[in-house]
């Protein structure tokens, strides 16, 4: 019966990708709630295929894919620990109950690097099963300092464990469109961006605060609990809500970008794991990605509207919430 | 900052040190009444001060210049407060006391260079709030009094520590500060033998070197103001 309460979900990075409702984080709605997706038992043990493609190494691969994890386990606001089982030889995305990271040849996917699927509990919204592969029809890198023309294992194991742990999509980056199709970063300032840094690029293994306010927001360890802040409000146009807008919070203290989105039917939104403090607010509309690697193709997201900022501070209290603000935009 | 910083040292030094280097010639000035307790009231009015500023910035793709995705620079604008000072009369021409005081000013913030070119608030409705309490020494130049001794050119110095606050009462920071300045009172009424026996006004320029509170980058920052004052003082 347990095969019933559980659902298996795709996510990818660098295309075309299927996601969930968006957010910081991803979640399931058990009646009338919104249930974030999580795994309620650490460590998060999980296996490497065996198979790697010619160039790489097997323990090359292996300690890429570790210094990623120890990457996400060094956040000290979050408690998120792995451990590497060993090697095996099923497939990533195969549903067997162990959560298996490798290369899948996948040329069909010419725009996919990489791609997590869950098996989660519907119910609990418990992680039960979790797999990423790695498309071998693109040229990897698993060098200490990257290479020139090959992508940097490291970068896109950081990502899609981000999506392991949860982490939906963030929407700090900036992205112009290519002759050839699709879209190039100019730049961004979350792992959890949608799409990759260029080949050889090894930007992608540092966490930015993102990355560390989405985790924190998941698995906030007890030792810090309530030292962060949030900030809430609503954005409208004329008067009525807008869906999807990308409301940013920044700390001019410190530097640090936080990211959400509208996700309410009143336009509402929700920026946790913020360093207390003042915040300046920025609203853009959602144009620098697929619209679908953030919500589903269904889901009706405002973009006709002119970037705007909070005319105010949002002055976030160590362990409580400002706001509600209203952020007013006009159409464009 | 260094030449500042000498400035500020310099002109505290010679608050201290020029009526004591006068002091051998005051019997020949008039000495005001030696009211031992002084109580004073001031207000103040501050010049605005740059807070620093701060870059939105995003990690450029290979290849690619730095990223800015908008800039943000704050000020204090000009924040008005008030202060209650009691000190007592060490010598006829020394006094030293306490003094808290509360200030209220705007903080300025400009965005700019927004990378999709998003029209730009200034902030300038946000109100920051700042209580502070200080130690406070006046020396008086007797020798150089006027209108018969009534009004009396002095230096001070002063410090403490402060805290500031947004006005919707959330505590922003702390930080501490020190003044040095100088100034001239006027004796409006003397009363010799009385328990009151002083009532006067005086006005005093002064630096304020300002460590921490609220600031983008510029955590230290020396600051002019402004301040008058209405005193009274009490007892033989």
């Amino acid at each position: 019966m347990r095969a019933l309460r559980l659902a298996v979900v795709i996510l990818t990075l660098g295309g075309a990708c299927v996601s969930l409702e968006a957010y910081l984080k991803y979640g399931v709605r058990v009646n009338d709630r919104q249930i974030a997706l999580r795994w309620a038992r650490q460590p998060i043990r999980y296996f490497t295929r065996s198979s790697v493609p010619a160039g790489l190494t097997l323990s090359g691969f292996e300690a890429a894919v570790g210094r990623a994890c120890a990457t996400w386990a060094a956040v000290p606001s979050a408690s998120v620990s792995f451990q590497h089982v060993g090697t095996i030889h099923s497939l990533p995305f195969e549903q067997d109950g162990a959560t298996v990271l490798g290369f899948l040849d996948r040329p069909d996917m010419d725009r996919v690097l990489g791609a997590t699927t869950y098996v989660v509990d519907v119910l609990t919204g418990e992680i039960v099963e979790s797999d990423i592969f790695f498309n071998t029809a693109f040229p990897w890198s698993t060098a200490p300092a990257g290479e020139p023309g090959r992508f940097d294992l490291e970068s896109i194991a950081l990502h899609e464990l981000g999506h392991l742990l949860g982490l939906g999509h963030s929407a700090l980056g900036e992205t112009e469109l290519r002759p050839i199709g699709g879209r190039r970063v100019i730049a961004a300032e979350a792992v959890m961006f949608p799409i990759a840094f260029a080949a050889g690029n090894t930007e992608g293994r540092r966490l930015r605060a993102d990355d560390v306010a989405g985790v924190t927001d998941l698995y906030e360890s007890a030792s810090n609990r309530g030292d962060w802040g949030s900030v809430s409000g609503r954005v409208t146009k004329d008067g009525r809500p807008v869906f999807g807008a990308h409301v940013v919070a920044f700390h001019p203290a410190s530097g640090s970008l936080v990211g959400n989105f509208t996700l309410g039917s009143d336009g509402g939104f929700a920026i946790a794991g913020l360093q207390p403090g003042p915040h300046i607010l920025r609203v853009e509309p959602l144009d620098d990605a697929d619209l679908t690697s953030f919500f589903s193709a269904d889901r009706d997201v405002d973009v006709a509207f002119a970037p705007t900022y909070y005319d105010r501070f949002a002055v976030v209290p160590r362990r409580g919430n400002a706001g509600p603000f209203e952020i007013k935009v006009v159409a464009r | 900052m260094r030449r500042a910083r000498r400035a500020l040292v310099g002109l505290g030094l010679c608050a201290l040190t020029w009526p004591a280097a006068l002091a051998t010639a005051q019997s020949s000035a008039t000495p005001p009444p030696a009211a031992r307790i002084e109580v004073a009231a001031a207000m103040t009015v501050g010049a605005t001060s740059p807070l620093g500023g701060a870059t939105a910035a995003l990690t450029p793709n290979t290849g690619g210049p730095a990223f800015t995705l908008f800039t943000a620079d704050a000020d204090y604008r000009t924040p008005l407060g008030a202060e209650l000072r009691v000190s007592y009369r060490l010598a006829p021409w020394l006094l030293a006391g306490i003094l808290g005081s509360v200030s209220l000013g705007d903080i300025r913030v400009v965005i700019g260079a927004d990378a999709e070119g998003a029209r730009p608030p200034a902030f300038t409705g946000e109100r920051l709030g700042q209580a502070s309490v200080e130690a406070r020494i006046d020396r008086f130049a007797t020798r150089w009094t006027a209108w018969r001794g009534r009004l009396v050119p002095y230096g001070m110095v002063s410090g403490g520590v402060f805290r500031q606050w947004h006005d919707d009462r959330l505590l922003i920071d702390t930080g501490s500060l020190i003044q040095a300045g100088a100034g001239a009172r006027y004796d409006l009424a003397r009363r010799p033998r009385r328990r009151l026996a002083r009532l006067g006004a005086g006005a005093e320029v002064r630096l304020t070197r300002v460590i921490g509170g609220f600031h983008w980058g510029r955590e230290r920052r020396t600051v002019p103001s402004a301040r008058i004052e209405l005193f009274s003082g009490w007892g033989q």
